[in-house]
């Protein structure tokens, strides 16, 4: 630590060299990853940039929303129709029954299963359920089914123009709140807070919603927004023309439309997932994140992470742009770095959901801490034994490495697709290095993280 | 239609077997690299000067290791004004060996490991030895329970 990041921390009043574990709630964190995991995954990861620069397909082959054969019939009837409604209003209850727990349970994080539902449960595990089964959170989300309800007795919506010209804007400044309370906010694992958390997030939703119209949700609900982006990289979506269906995932990617905002979206994403690596490593534990808890630098910590994310990527985007002849390349890439954020999620987290996921079931158990035993787990402990850390770092390096492949692979076939339609259309290939060099640079962040960790 | 998806996932499949074939290949080695690069100095206990005089923190801190004593991995820490002295960062510990935490403390607390979930209460001006054999992998936080107090990480691997 150099004396001007110490000098810099004391000013906090905290003491030097205690950091949290950071998230919202975690009892552990992941070892840092080993030196010969790190040196291989960078080493694949520049392979597949240079044999997607020299050996892959040269006329766009990813035919996007258009692609996929359809899902027997039965499957299909599940996503449907009363399946559908059930499994809303279970969601619906659950979420209910976490406010509730969150305001009315024990004031003590370790008594009450409400931070562990919210941070671990729900948030982390949107990731695994969207990129299995596709944007589960948008038939799902508890405010779309209240607004739902509440619609019957509401005016019209005044501006529904807004949905199309905000894009997906509002999406990533509801991402960004979170981000910030699930990172910098103090006492952000207070049941309490969590609880208000909740209910603002909720009312304001659906204020705007009330204005807008339901297609608020899609674009301004920042966990329906993630779970879309998530779950177009799932094996199953829905067609153009509306049929479910199973697809290559590269197409379910290349069909996220490049509106607005969803640049936006997705640095958010990508910076404060690589906030909160960073936020763990010891470098900044013992340097300007000394503070611990403070406010100051776990606020311009994430900030400055997602800004310099996207200074990375208008960068590589627009140079990519001007070697290629294809100005305004930074929506249509957009969907490049989807991969790449779904690739930090699950290294950062995938131990986090295994190991604190369980504390929600045995917390919710007791959920009010009277001594029950709903679900007969009351007072038992976490399970550390479930993986070991060999699994947790080979899963960590595959999950980075994976996500900077399938980023490179949609960079490259998206690139061929903006050359054959610009008019000035030069060196498709060539214009490919600044994105490649992008991810590249991504991929090696995102594994030094997990060296430093 | 149905061809492109299919040579699409080929290459892919055939990029994925490459990274499977240099992870595996190397996983192997990582290990050994890991245990030689594990420094032999064993400092237990930073001067309490430091904690005042942040500027003369050297820059390149050494991982700390407990000091090996006939029971365990003895660490100790004290707090005195809400400040802690201890193993500077974060400690080291072998997976499978007996851990002491030894833990000074000018006002009656809990001392919480997190993670094994164990605790151990400390009176004001006393001294409790927290006692586990580190069973589980990963890296845990060691805190003041009341006062929300982090004592140090320990690093199980």
């Amino acid at each position: 630590m150099t004396p001007a990041l110490v000098a810099a921390a004391v000013p906090f009043g905290l003491p030097v060299g205690a950091g949290p574990l950071a998230h919202g709630v975690g009892t552990r964190a992941d070892l840092p990853l080993p030196v010969g995991y790190v040196v291989a995954g960078g080493g694949l990861a520049v392979l597949v940039s240079f044999v997607a620069l020299g050996a892959l397909w040269r006329t766009p082959r990813l035919a996007g929303a258009a692609a996929g054969r359809p899902l027997p019939r039965p499957v299909a009837a599940l996503a449907h129709g009363r399946p559908r409604l059930v499994l809303q209003a279970v969601v619906l209850a659950l979420s209910v029954l976490v406010v509730v727990i969150a305001l009315a349970g024990s004031p003590d994080v370790a008594q009450n299963a409400a931070p562990w539902a919210f941070f671990v449960t729900f948030w982390v595990g949107l990731v695994p359920v969207s990129l299995l089964l596709g944007p589960v959170w948008g038939a799902l989300n508890p405010l779309r089914t209240t607004y739902r309800l509440l619609a019957r007795v509401l005016p019209a919506p005044a501006r529904p123009d807004l949905a199309e010209r905000w894009g997906y804007r509002p999406a990533a400044l509801s991402l960004l709140a979170f981000a910030w309370f699930e990172l910098a906010a103090p006492d952000r694992s207070d049941p309490r807070r969590v609880g208000a958390f909740l209910v603002a997030y909720a009312l304001v939703h659906l204020v705007a919603a009330a204005v807008v119209g339901e297609r608020w949700f899609l674009r301004g609900d920042g966990f329906e927004a993630y779970s879309r982006l998530l779950g177009a990289l799932a094996p199953v979506g829905r067609r153009s023309d509306g049929v479910l269906v199973l697809r290559n995932p590269l197409d379910g990617a290349a069909a996220l439309p490049a509106r607005r905002g969803l640049v936006a979206v997705v640095v958010v994403l990508v910076g404060s997932t690589a906030f909160d690596g960073l936020g763990r490593t010891q470098w900044w534990q013992n340097g300007f994140g000394a503070g611990g808890e403070a406010v100051l630098p776990s606020t311009t910590g994430p900030l400055a992470t997602v800004a310099l994310v996207g200074l990375l990527f208008a960068a590589g985007a627009g140079l990519a742009g001007r070697l290629g002849g294809y100005p305004g390349a930074a929506a249509p890439l957009a969907h490049t770095l989807v991969p790449v954020a779904a690739g930090y999620a699950v290294a950062h987290y995938f131990s986090l959901l295994l190991f604190d996921g369980q504390t929600t079931w045995i917390l919710l158990s007791d959920p009010f801490a009277t001594g029950a035993d709903l679900l007969g787990l009351t007072g038992r402990g976490v399970d550390y034994l479930l993986v070991t850390a060999r699994t947790i770092s080979l899963v960590q390096v595959a999950a980075i490495v994976g996500g900077h492949v399938v980023g490179t692979v949609l960079a490259h076939d998206r690139a061929l697709v903006l050359s054959a339609a610009a008019p000035a259309a030069r060196r498709p290939v060539a214009s490919q290095v600044p994105l490649l060099a992008i991810m590249v640079v991504l991929t090696m962040t995102g594994l030094g993280l997990l060296l430093g960790a | 239609m149905n061809r492109r998806p299919t040579r699409t996932t080929t290459l892919l499949l055939t990029v994925a077997a490459l990274g499977a074939v240099t992870l595996t290949g190397c996983a192997s080695g990582s290990s050994t690299a890991a245990a030689t690069s594990a420094p032999a100095v064993t400092t237990s206990t930073a001067p309490a000067a430091s904690a005042t005089t942040p500027s003369e923190t050297p820059t390149e801190t050494p991982t700390p290791t407990p000091t090996p004593t006939e029971e365990g991995q003895l660490v100790e820490i004290t707090v005195a004004k809400g400040k802690v002295t201890g193993p500077k960062g974060r400690v080291k510990v072998k997976a499978g060996s007996t851990v002491i935490l030894r833990v000074t403390s000018d006002v009656a607390d809990e001392i919480h490991l997190h993670g094994y979930d164990k605790h151990a209460d400390v009176e004001k001006g006393g001294t409790a030895d927290l006692r586990f054999k580190a069973t589980l992998t990963g890296v845990f936080e060691v805190e003041l329970e009341e006062k929300g107090l982090q004592l140090v990480q320990l690093q199980v691997q």
